[in-house]
């Protein structure tokens, strides 16, 4: 089978689409035509700047490069996630990075060396598409669920000093905090999958068929991608919560909101 | 053997450069029922929160039952505790819940939830058997925080630090409420008051004044 190209002009064509949404938007003084018509145009901006290095990283096939490639994303992931939640990058970016670089490694080598069978899972075709949807999910999911968390410790900060000056551990009195921050973070993704295939094709099957792969094949990858994500995120999110929120503590295990060191921007 | 007393040595908080509470010795001692009294700012929930170290002092130490209150003995010093504030907002479904959640804490494992016991503390303090089935958010703040005492005291806890505990009471429940609290010899008390006939009926009160 053969890729039907998309030409630039039909690109373009194709991107008018947007005036629908950003129409909608305007007319309803939503607010956010301008921001739908800022994200879209770096969405493009970025995806053509990443075909151009993706290109660059293909031919390389490079074990160091490729690894470089990942450390410095994880830099990125964890940079924004800090930036999206409000937390502070100087006490918590170390934490952060190396809880990504943890629960990606794990979920990756399992992937492509038990699961794949690779001899080379630094395959550039295989290891930066791979460790790209790990990462762009396990943001996703940890903005959400750390969101969660430090926004009920805020905001319910009585019930957390209660269950602490009553006896309970910090791993006891952050749970109840922890196990809504897991709902909110998951619930979507797990609604999602279960009705994938159902309603919904998800994107990288629809691309996988569309680039020529046979649908048994791209149906394969698609529930090993799904399955990937959710570990992936979910591992990261759970150390978030219960490791790197320790920085967030001083050692009478209070939430360093009270010194206005971790979070000042969530009072 | 030190009970289960508190002493405050040469404490001091400075908030925002401003002195809250400046050079304060205190010993209360084991069984003693203290009420903090004092205008709003004078520190009373500083010093009381400074016992479980939910504040700690820009000098000096806080002292429970022999042990500094720092991050080595925090743990300890907490099991033996009961923090009770004034407004209590807890995401419990329902009294007996509130209840019974503390048996599920590492520290309380070797207890065991009686029944029996809650319902008879209960009527001590002025609360009838059947708010045992309530939705806890349906309840007064009255009734939050002698539920939470109760809850303590089935735990053995033997060190009360009590947040206005009467100003969500009618008269003859502040009775009920102080009369039990002055039977409880074993315990050691410390109560923020605002209310001088409960705190008069305690055995001693410190007065603080606002810096």
């Amino acid at each position: 089978m053969q890729t039907l190209e998309i030409s630039l002009f039909n690109l373009f064509l194709g991107i008018l689409l947007v005036a629908i949404p950003a129409y909608i938007l305007y007319h309803y003084k939503a607010g956010l035509t301008k921001a739908l018509l800022v994200s879209t145009a770096r969405m493009v901006v970025q995806l053509f700047l990443v075909g151009f290095y993706l290109k660059y990283l293909f031919d390389w096939n490079n074990l160091w490069v490729n690894i470089a490639w990942l450390l410095v994303m994880i830099a990125v992931c964890a940079f924004d996630l800090l930036r999206r939640v409000k937390l502070s990058i100087k006490v918590l970016f170390l934490p952060v990075y190396a809880v990504i670089l943890f629960s990606v490694s794990v979920v990756l080598v399992y992937f492509l060396k038990g699961v794949l069978n690779l001899e080379n899972m630094f395959e550039s075709r295989y290891f930066i598409p791979i460790c790209g949807i790990m990462l762009g999910n396990v943001l996703s999911s940890n903005v959400i669920g750390l969101n969660a968390f430090y926004d009920r410790i805020v905001r319910d900060q009585q019930f957390y000093n209660y269950l602490l000056c009553n006896g309970a551990t910090i791993e006891e009195a952050t749970r109840p905090f922890i196990r809504e921050a897991l709902i909110k973070s998951f619930n979507p993704t797990i609604a999602n999958m279960a009705v994938t295939g159902l309603i919904a094709l998800p994107g990288i099957l629809t691309g996988q068929i569309i680039g020529g792969s046979a649908p048994d094949v791209a149906i394969r990858y698609q529930i090993m991608i799904m399955v990937i994500i959710v570990s992936t995120s979910m591992i990261a999110l759970l150390l978030n919560l219960t490791w790197s929120s320790r920085f967030t503590l001083d050692s009478l295990g209070r939430f360093c909101k009270n010194s206005g060191d971790c979070f000042a921007e969530k009072k | 053997m030190a009970g289960n007393n508190i002493e405050f040595d040469n404490v001091s908080f400075v908030f925002d450069g401003k002195v809250v509470i400046d050079s304060f010795f205190q010993s209360i001692p084991s069984g003693e029922h203290v009420a903090f009294m004092g205008e709003s700012g004078a520190g009373k929930s500083t010093l009381l929160n400074s016992i479980v170290g939910l504040t700690v002092p820009d000098s000096g130490t806080v002292n429970v039952s022999g042990m500094v209150v720092d991050h080595t003995n925090i743990a300890r010093i907490r099991a033996l505790c009961a923090w009770i504030p004034q407004e209590l907002s807890l995401p419990y479904g329902s009294v007996e819940e509130l209840l019974v959640a503390p048996y599920s804490l590492k520290v309380n494992k070797m207890l065991k939830f009686d029944k029996e016991r809650a319902l008879s503390l209960m009527e001590q303090v002025g609360l009838e058997a059947s708010i045992f089935g309530k939705r806890f958010d349906t309840i007064s703040g009255g009734e939050k925080q002698r539920l939470v005492l109760i809850s303590a005291l089935l735990l053995d806890k033997k060190i009360l630090l009590l947040d206005e505990p009467t100003s969500a009471l009618d008269p003859l429940s502040r009775d009920k409420l102080t009369t039990f609290l002055k039977s409880l010899e074993n315990t050691t008390i410390v109560a923020i008051t605002h209310d001088i006939g409960f705190a008069g009926q305690l055995d001693r009160i410190i007065n603080l004044k606002k810096n």
